[in-house]
């Protein structure tokens, strides 16, 4: 192996070694960083305009809905709610009102929990 | 997985410490080395680094990515260095262009018997002779060498003329060069006692 001075001094040069970084070095900067960090500020997303949009149009629909109703269709819906509040049909209608109010809570919690979850929030 | 550097940094900016957090770690290998590098000491290398993360930290509403985010994080270890060793700036200031000609010729040793020996010891050697270079040369050396940097990005990075960094570049070399014949003939010597 008779290699040139300068081939060996480029090829130390590019085969030096990085050091290692000192354990837990990046833990340390991050707990200084959090330590320091300001609580995060009240900001309103699109998601917060978007859900009161939909909570004011919500009753508004519905009214409008039942006011614009054609009287045929406003006697058959009365109609049916007779026919659902008979007792024959009772335990149908407690069974569907049932399976359709817990749908509706897990919804609420999984939204709730999902629209409310604070920023970056930490473990 | 491939990691989204842009992606981290926006979301760094707005305030996610997770995605700084993968950033530092991303980056911290070659921070603290520039700085250990630049200072030689190991804990105040450790010190410079995290002092480093923790100002970009402060200060990434400021980075626009007009230039990398690597030599964005070295400018701001770099200064804290050259503040904690204001001798390395005057040093740096120094290695003016005109030493180029002053260079020392250093001849070839190709047949000497020694220049067989392993070559891996040699570099382990001249490793060593790497780490006892002046501070401005061994600066110099890691940013091209280790951090791979263009001569460009580190005349921007340490604020000096291109010509001056391939000045320093060549006299840290010429330096190995003869430190490298140094070895081989104490090696012969001795090998011939």
């Amino acid at each position: 192996m008779n290699t040139q001075p300068d081939e060996l001094i480029e090829e130390a040069l590019r085969s030096y070694p990085l050091a290692e970084v000192p354990p837990n070095f990046s833990i340390q900067i991050m707990r200084q960083i959090r330590k320091t960090q300001p609580a995060p500020k009240f900001r309103l997303t699109w998601m917060d305009y978007a859900l009161g949009l939909f909570l004011c149009l919500l009753p508004v629909t519905g009214f409008a809905a039942w006011a614009l109703l054609p009287w045929q269709i406003i006697a058959r819906l009365q109609y049916q709610w007779l026919m659902l509040s008979s007792p024959a049909l009772a335990p149908v209608a407690v069974s569907l009102a049932v399976v359709t109010l817990t749908l509706a809570m897990l919804a609420l919690i999984a939204g709730t929990s999902w629209l409310i979850r604070p920023p970056f929030a930490k473990p | 997985m491939q990691v989204n550097e842009p992606q981290l940094i926006r979301k760094a900016r707005d305030g996610d410490t997770e995605a700084f957090a993968e950033l530092v770690g991303l980056h911290e290998r070659f921070v603290y080395n520039l700085a250990l590098r630049t200072l030689g000491n190991p804990d105040d290398a450790a010190d410079m680094a995290q002092e480093a993360f923790i100002r970009a930290w402060g200060a990434l509403a400021e980075f626009r990515g007009q230039a990398q985010f690597r030599t964005w994080l070295y400018r701001i270890v770099l200064n804290l260095c050259l503040n904690r060793v204001p001798s390395l700036r005057r040093e740096l200031n120094n290695l003016t262009q005109d030493e180029m000609l002053n260079l020392p010729e250093i001849s070839s040793n190709a047949n000497n018997p020694v220049t067989s020996l392993e070559q891996s010891e040699l570099s382990t050697h001249l490793h060593h002779e790497i780490d006892k270079l002046p501070e401005q040369y061994r600066l110099l050396v890691s940013l091209r060498y280790q951090h791979e940097l263009s001569y460009e990005e580190i005349a921007a990075l340490v604020g000096l003329p291109i010509g001056t960094v391939k000045t320093g570049l060549f006299r840290a070399k010429a330096r190995l060069r003869e430190a490298l014949s140094l070895y081989e003939e104490q090696l012969y010597e001795y090998s011939t006692r």
